[in-house]
């Protein structure tokens, strides 16, 4: 007997108390789903919620991909090198401690209302935590592992590739996996500050119209861009490049 | 036909961390194309020989040379450790070709079918059994080619049939490529047919107490 879809079940169990709670209101700053599709609709079809959400993908991707690859290479040298980690630990700590909302003013100030101050922002934000995770991977490597790599006479590419980069897998799928949902906030909260477009921005003009139902139809589509980049990116590529693992028992 | 490189191994003084002294006066000179077994009780110091025989192990006082080069400097033994020590994220013929950027799939299947692994090469370490494990450890210390074979403990904990036929595998194969090859073993009846000289390691810090030359 086919197992009932129970995530599929919980989704319209939601919407269908949604729709209720908002009907048993009535009022226009609590809109049901089906305002609020009808508002995502007009948005997508003649407002600027394409553009919008173009602006604040190119900015959290760039961000993303820039802080996970300074973050893997200082995580791991941090790692590696004992002295380097004695040196720098203390600035970690600062970064991960500084309040975001204190950089992103910093920047703005320093460099102007901008897609550069925005992302460096964003960057600051999260590179404390790719380093810290990658940090704790590199710090438990295999010794054992190192030592083929010597007995073998591995040169430094390959033994990055076949002996360290698989083991820091899976500290990196984790820094990514938190560090994207981070991201998506710092991102947004940034460009309400400060910025001319994305879907920060658009959320700040619909608070100052009180457009509820378009605050929801913006926080629908990062719903949606969420879950298609966790099912559509990061799981297939987690399963592909973990796939020698044993399945669990 | 080439046979394998003459190991010169002079160890003033190894310590552990702690500053315990393992080995002390060690000489030993080993002639190309030997098969040399290092047996002794377990902790003597067999393995940290080896290792350092291997360019593992840097910190001691003395040097070890192959065919005239320092250790760090001389090509890769093909070194067999205690435990298989594969990568577990590489298949059976990936972990071969890991360890030598020249080996093609078609060397490393020969190696693979040597050792009888030849169905096995597209699985994981995970989906073989520990003595198909140790098998393929064993196709990857000869992959690289070696004219020396350095094998920790090859036999241990094999069943007998499985231990015999490895042993006789190795000989085969040492026999054909004239490597120079080092055994470590704690079972003196291990190194019978196979090793022209047996270094005993006994003592603390270790010694060689015997040599005998069959």
């Amino acid at each position: 007997m086919q197992r009932p879809n129970l995530e599929l079940l919980s989704l319209l169990l939601l919407l269908l108390l949604w729709q209720l709670t908002a009907f048993l209101a009535n009022n226009r700053l609590l809109p049901g789903p089906i305002d609020v599709a009808r508002r995502l609709w007009g948005l997508t079809v003649d407002g600027p919620l394409l553009s919008d959400f173009g602006h604040t993908l190119w900015r959290a991707a760039i961000a993303f991909v820039a802080s996970m690859i300074l973050g893997t290479v200082i995580g791991l040298l941090m790692g590696r090198i004992r002295w380097l980690d004695r040196l720098f630990a203390p600035w970690l700590f600062v970064g991960y401690n500084l309040p975001a909302i204190v950089i992103a003013i910093a920047l703005y100030i320093w460099l102007g209302l901008g897609d550069v101050a925005l992302i460096l922002a964003v960057m600051c934000n999260k590179m404390p935590m790719v380093i810290t995770t990658v940090r704790q991977g590199a710090q438990n490597l295999s010794p054992d592992l190192d030592e083929l790599a010597v007995a073998f006479r591995l040169a430094p590419a390959r033994r990055l590739r076949y002996v360290i980069a698989p083991q820091l897998l899976p500290f990196v799928f984790v820094a990514a996996r938190t560090g994207l949902s981070l991201i998506w906030k710092i991102v947004l909260v940034f460009e309400i500050l400060g910025s001319d477009g994305g879907a920060g921005f658009r959320i700040n003009i619909f608070f100052q119209f009180f457009d509820v139902a378009g605050i929801l139809a913006y926080t629908v589509v990062f719903i949606v861009i969420v879950l298609a980049v966790e099912y559509g990116l990061l799981r297939p590529f987690e399963r592909q490049a973990l796939r020698w693992r044993p399945d669990p028992v | 036909m080439a046979s394998g490189p003459r190991l010169i191994v002079n160890i003033e003084e190894k310590r552990y961390a702690g500053n315990v002294p393992v080995i002390t006066g060690l000489c030993l000179d080993i002639a190309p194309g030997s098969v040399v077994a290092l047996i002794g009780p377990s902790g003597v110091g067999k393995s940290t020989l080896l290792r350092i025989m291997a360019g593992i192990d840097r910190r001691y006082v003395g040097s070890v040379t192959i065919a005239d080069r320092e250790v760090h400097h001389a090509p890769p033994a093909g070194m067999m450790f205690q435990d298989p020590r594969l990568l577990p994220w590489l298949t059976a013929l990936d972990n071969l070709k890991a360890v030598r950027s020249e080996t093609t799939d078609s060397e490393a299947m020969t190696w693979l079918d040597r050792v009888g692994l030849a169905d096995a090469a597209a699985l994981y370490p995970a989906q073989l059994s520990g003595g198909m494990q140790r098998r393929l450890a064993l196709a990857r210390a000869l992959g690289v080619n070696p004219h020396l074979l350095l094998l920790d403990e090859p036999w241990t904990s094999l069943d007998h049939e499985l231990g015999e036929e490895l042993r006789n595998l190795v000989a085969e194969l040492i026999a054909g490529e004239r490597s120079t090859a080092i055994f470590v073993t704690h079972d003196a009846r291990e190194t019978a047919g196979l090793a022209s000289r047996v270094v005993h390691l006994s003592g603390r810090p270790a010694r060689i107490t015997e040599r005998v030359v069959q």
